[in-house]
């Protein structure tokens, strides 16, 4: 078996490091950390826009390209996050949490190398995964049933209110207010409409991005402009600087094999299952860390946690795609669309009758993020630098970039307005010292959570044990009730001491 | 001092710019159609099956047309916002509508207050394939033939689920509800996918679902089609059998076309129409639009208009038969 | 008399009642269903009560607990970031990408107080060349770059 795999590996590299596949390769990684880069636009505009010109290419060059600007865009992803508090995806939303106060504090650089690095490690050993372990694990996704994503999106909101560095209290209400959020547009069980007021632009519910633009992006810069001295973040050309010391590397590679864990196991979960991975990567960490105050404010463990995880999602989101034929995320349906293009039809069947290209794909994978590696480390350098740039020169230019990213959703007005109601919005809780990354979680995982909960008693006609009855749900329960105790009891603590003390 | 002349120097710049962009725009005459480039309308996102085949169209139609082909994607809304967009676009032929004439129809009475009065609005160019919906199981169930499975089905009562992810789906599980008298309970999922672990786990008896998604898992050996809901068999899956020759009457049949504001001028319709015929008739998409499922589908411009009128009839009274709530 | 101890916090409580209200009021034409077989109202009715809770909590905490003041709103930069989105969306297909970028420039640009107009247009002007030629040329997304479509 392990003969097998290496042998089919050898394969793979012979194909990925033709000197055309490696050009694709790098055409697409370049392009993915462009886009990655750029506040607004990410990479599944970039992939449909890029499908026709895969007609002409062969499957395994149209594949390499097209999943280089996949995870080229995660690598690009947090370059945003960490230096002007933008997120351009959901997995990059953690990575501003910590990475950008980092940067406020002048070492960018350090955060953007265990950034990268992070991802290097987590992308290969996201590969090996594929290799390897493939198959089965695709198996054990396919045992997801609705009362088991249930379970898994409850788990996942409780973490959300660990993200908040502030009142606990107001984060479990922005959780709630996300919640409520992402339940408008159209109900799945019973088709009507809920909270769209005849707008048909949030008929399908609010388009995630003028979501997170508004309230990280455009507060961000709202923020940053009520100062009286427009702010300079103190920037070094030392070299020191511009890479992670020593002690970041100690206090890096432990969160970075956690992530690596959670990501690529929960990366393999269609809907949801990566984003998750930042989200649970961030929360094992502060849970784990020894002075859980310094979260938000700049610890490292918070940024190469979910940064590993991230990558390692993105790496195993292949997997049910490659292996099943079934796509995990809006992009995997992209490269499935790509693969209908070229004539292969995804499935169980791609590793037995196109070997090559499964194999090379997931050559192509390892080479791609060395290639990221590459690109992007000099690369820290020059962000730094674009740093000193006056800031009356740089927010004109993020912000048309987010105004051009939120429009090219759907070349629809609507997403502008929407942006900038959710800018007034964000502002006005941010004043009131509620933070959006608990909402932000709630949104995303909120409709999920209804849609399974009521579907889930809808086959089991309205019995609730069906929760407890399948082993997977139940495992998940338990850990949702570890994880609040785990919140809760310290919280009962500090509150028994201070009525102790008074 | 130095800021005017900055300012004189910028208005200089705008200047010319507006002038060459007047000199240089283009006039579009039906005469000289196609004059500019071409646009596509997918009403489904960007990756999605719809926009896979959209895509192709724009590719087929590139060398064809000798101008550029750009697909612009306006998901949203089950179809309206796409529909509303064309209806409310010039009716230059350079927009282009490609999308489910039975979606356009049926969203006539499945919505309160439909945007667009599609028969009025909307001008059928070309219709482009013929395709069904399609009732599956899980490739483990006993259940061979739609009989068997209605026996079962009739032997478990209300106990008995069904998937559905499309509205088409629905009204073919309420059409065959009420030609069977089976008291099946419907779940509903937001896309075909998610109904695939239920559907292997036996929690969910059957589905109808789209065939792009059912051909694909019967491939994979994890589903079994069983029947198809159009009136007669396709020439793309000639071994399977319609709901029809099980004993339930039913027709509803799919079909996709190319479709335009009204208002636009005849000669363009024609022109666009003869586009999409040679695309259509070749060999390559015949393999294509097999592979979806469906079967080539070739109507005259009126033809397709006359289809489109007919099954905004025929489809709201599905709708008010399944007791849809319009929304 | 009560006093007022934290004033972020009875913002909070205050900003979540009013959206809990909202969403129950909304809200309250959709079917409510039973727990067995929750209609679309259920969800979005307890979600809203349990907002509406957590805003008596925090408003109550708001009155008893020494909490952060807030901080002084400025009118300037929000407006004009806002006013240059909405232009944005209003103008693109009017006039195109590389005017509208202009526009966009400049209005953000007054959102300081200390905007030079000449520098504004200039960094417009570069911002509109950089974009047009990246967005429209390079990554061909469907931005009209001029106007009249």
């Amino acid at each position: 078996m392990e003969f097998d795999v290496f042998h089919n590996l050898a394969t793979g590299f012979a194909a990925a490091l033709s000197l055309k596949n490696l050009g694709f390769a790098l055409l697409g990684c370049l392009l993915g950390t462009l886009i990655g880069v750029l506040p607004g636009i990410g990479p599944i505009p970039t992939i449909a826009m890029l499908l026709p010109i895969t007609f002409g290419l062969e499957p395994l060059s149209a594949l390499i390209m097209l999943a280089g600007i996949y995870y080229g865009a995660q690598y690009g992803g947090s370059t945003t996050s960490i230096l002007v508090n933008i997120p351009g995806e959901a997995g990059s939303i953690v990575t501003t949490l910590d990475g950008h106060p980092m940067a406020r504090q002048g070492r960018a650089g350090a955060a953007l190398g265990v950034a990268a690095l992070g991802s290097f490690f987590a992308g290969c050993v996201g590969t090996v995964f594929i290799a390897a372990f493939g198959p089965p694990l695709a198996a054990l996704a396919q045992q997801f049933n609705s009362p088991d994503y249930f379970s898994l999106m409850v788990l996942g909101l409780v973490t959300a209110v660990v993200l908040a560095h502030g009142s606990v209290v107001k984060a479990v209400g922005m959780v709630l207010v996300g919640l409520l959020l992402g339940l408008v547009g159209t109900d799945v069980n019973s088709g009507l409409t809920r909270y769209t007021f005849g707008i048909s632009a949030i008929w399908d519910g609010i388009d995630f991005l003028p979501l997170v633009i508004g309230m990280f992006g455009i507060v961000e810069i709202i923020r940053n402009l009520e100062q009286r001295q427009l702010h300079r973040v103190p920037v070094s050309a030392r070299i020191r600087d511009l890479w992670p010391s020593g002690q970041d590397f100690r206090d890096s590679w432990r969160p970075v094999l956690r992530g690596t864990a959670l990501g690529s196991l929960l990366g393999i979960l269609p809907g949801g299952g990566a984003v998750l991975a930042a989200f649970a990567s961030y929360t094992v960490e502060k849970k784990m860390a020894d002075e859980p105050g310094r979260f938000g404010k700049g610890a490292i463990e918070g940024v190469a946690g979910p940064e590993a995880a991230n990558n390692a999602g993105a790496q195993t989101s292949f997997i049910p795609l490659l292996t099943l034929g079934l796509p995990s995320n809006a992009i995997m349906a992209l490269m499935m669309g790509a693969m209908i293009i070229q004539g292969i039809q995804p499935g169980s069947a791609v590793m037995t009758k196109h070997p090559d290209l499964f194999w090379g794909m997931v050559a192509s994978m390892w080479i791609g993020n060395a290639m990221l590696l590459v690109i992007n480390l000099p690369l820290i350098g020059l962000w730094v630098r674009l740093l000193s740039v006056p800031y009356r020169l740089l927010y004109p230019a993020i912000l048309l970039f987010c105004v051009i990213g939120v429009y090219s959703i759907n070349t629809n007005v609507a997403q502008l307005v929407i942006t900038a109601i959710f800018a007034v919005f964000g502002y006005v809780l941010m004043r009131f010292g509620c933070e959006p990354a608990p909402l932000v979680l709630g949104f995303i995982l909120g409709p999920l959570m209804e849609e399974n909960l009521r579907r889930s008693l809808v086959l089991s006609r309205g019995d609730p044990m069906i929760f407890l009855e399948r082993p997977i749900s139940a495992v998940l329960l338990a850990m949702t009730l570890a994880v609040v105790a785990m919140i809760v009891l310290p919280q009962i603590r500090r509150t028994r001491e201070e009525a102790f003390q008074e | 001092m130095r800021l005017s002349t900055r300012v004189l120097r910028c208005a200089g710049v705008a200047a010319a710019m507006i002038a060459t962009a007047s000199a240089t725009a283009p006039v579009a005459l039906a005469q000289d159609y196609p004059a500019q480039d071409i646009r596509l309308v997918c009403a489904f996102p960007p990756g999605s099956g719809a926009d896979v085949l959209v895509r192709y169209f724009a590719e087929k139609l590139r060398p064809i047309v000798g101008r550029t082909v750009i697909v612009e994607n306006k998901a949203g809304a089950g179809g309206n916002i796409a529909t509303q967009f064309v209806a409310r676009s010039k009716p230059d032929g350079y927009t282009i509508y490609v999308h489910a004439g039975t979606a356009v129809a049926a969203n006539q009475s499945l919505f309160k207050n439909p945007p667009v009065d599609v028969a009025r609005e909307i001008r059928i160019a070309a219709t482009i394939n013929r395709q069904p919906f399609m009732l599956v199981v899980d490739a483990k169930s006993p259940y061979k033939s739609v009989a068997e499975l209605t026996e079962a089905m009739k032997q478990k009562g209300d106990k008995a689920s069904y998937a559905t992810a499309a509205p088409t789906g629905r009204i073919m599980g309420e059409l065959y509800k009420n030609a069977t008298g089976i008291k099946a309970v419907e779940v509903n999922y937001k896309t075909a996918p998610d109904s695939l672990n239920e559907l292997a786990s036996g929690k969910l008896d059957f589905g109808m679902h789209d065939p792009v998604f059912s051909l694909a898992q019967q491939r994979e050996n994890r589903l079994r089609i069983l029947a198809v809901s159009t009136g007669a068999r396709l020439n793309a899956s000639p071994d399977l059998p319609t709901m029809a020759e099980s004993g339930i009457p039913m027709d509803l049949t799919g079909w996709w076309a190319a479709m335009l504001p009204a208002g636009t001028p005849k000669p363009v319709v024609d022109k666009i129409h003869q586009w999409f015929v040679q695309i259509v008739s070749s060999d390559e998409t015949k393999a294509f639009l097999n592979k979806f499922g469906g079967d080539p589908y070739i109507n005259s411009p009126e033809q397709g208009q006359a289809m489109l009128e007919r099954d905004v009839k025929a489809w709201g009274e599905y709708i008010r038969m399944a007791k849809i709530e319009p929304m | 008399m009560v006093r007022v101890r934290s004033p972020q916090d009875l913002g909070a409580g205050a900003a979540f009642l009013l959206i809990g209200a909202a969403g129950a009021y909304f809200g309250n034409d959709l079917a409510f269903g039973t727990a067995s077989r929750m209609g679309p109202g259920y969800f979005p009715t307890l979600l809203s009560w349990l907002i509406i809770g957590i805003g008596v909590i925090v408003g109550f905490r708001g009155l008893t607990i020494e909490g952060p003041a807030i901080e002084p709103i400025q009118l300037r930069p929000i407006l004009f970031v806002v006013a240059a989105i909405l232009m944005f969306g209003y103008l693109l297909d009017t006039i195109g990408l590389a005017l509208t970028a202009i526009v966009l420039t400049t209005v953000a640009a007054y959102a300081r107080r200390d905007a030079s107009l000449g520098e504004a247009l200039l960094l417009g002007a570069g911002l509109a060349l950089f974009a047009v030629l990246v967005f429209v040329y390079a990554l061909s997304q469907p931005l009209p770059a001029w106007w009249g479509r």
